[in-house]
């Protein structure tokens, strides 16, 4: 999985996202935005980009803490992730 | 703030489990369930008798459904430039590796299997309502489908 910042030097979040989309190999993983903004725009902007999901990244240390371990429970632990030899699996839509 | 979840389940039991589960976690979710996939599409198209449904928050989504497969609402909301920002997660007994992979290439915001034992399954309903319905910033309702 990928956890991508949309505030980004030389290539912005945005950007990596719609790349990372718009690959036949890639658009497969995960992607979920990290972020300090609360904009809708951003948010609505990141879902119709194609991100996994939205979080935004709490400023307390102690919050941030308690973020990183519920995307640990839920993405490492519960979700089902496409599997490592996914770009060999061929499936016809 | 009440919450609207659109559940796309054609297995009584367990719907009556998800309904159980979340009124356990969570009294402002809103749960809405659509038997099959074109019962799905009508209620998100607000066609026929859910001309007044609201925009969910977030689907919950069977893979193995009648009339339309899970696959195909999925394919038909992620290419529907207003729905396909509604997360769609798909909840399914299957573990199949090929289901898996299908489902993110249709772009699927996440895929979780459905375990057999209640109280698994009541607690994957709670870590639902924890991440997704909690933690996670939704998109807005009632927003256009401009880029």
């Amino acid at each position: 999985m990928i956890l991508l910042d949309l505030n980004l030097p030389k290539m912005d979040g945005r950007e990596v996202l719609a790349h990372i989309k718009a690959d036949n190999d890639l658009k497969m993983i995960p992607t979920v935005i990290l972020s300090t903004s609360n904009s809708e725009a951003d948010v609505l902007k990141s879902y119709q980009l194609r991100a996994n999901c939205y979080l935004s990244k709490p400023v307390e240390l102690a919050a941030f803490e308690n973020l990183v371990k519920s995307i640990n429970d839920f993405w490492l632990t519960k979700a089902q992730l496409p599997p490592h030899k996914q770009c060999e699996i061929e499936i016809n839509h | 703030m009440h919450k609207e979840v659109l559940l796309v389940e054609d297995s009584p039991g367990d719907v009556r489990l998800t309904q159980e589960a979340f009124r356990d976690a969570n009294k402002s979710i809103r749960l809405h369930v659509a038997a099959d996939g074109v019962e799905a599409m009508a209620f998100l198209k607000r066609e026929g008798a859910h001309a007044y449904a609201p925009r969910p928050d977030m689907i919950l989504l069977d893979l193995n459904l009648p009339k339309m497969d899970g696959r195909e609402v999925l394919a038909h909301i992620k290419a529907d430039s207003v729905l396909k920002t509604i997360p769609t997660v798909i909840l399914t007994t299957s573990e199949a590796e090929t289901d898996i992979v299908k489902s993110y290439q249709l772009q699927a915001n996440c895929y979780l299997t459905k375990p057999v034992q209640f109280d698994e399954f009541a607690s994957l309903v709670k870590i639902i309502n924890d991440f997704w319905l909690t933690r996670v910033k939704l998109p807005q309702q009632a927003v256009s489908g401009q880029e």
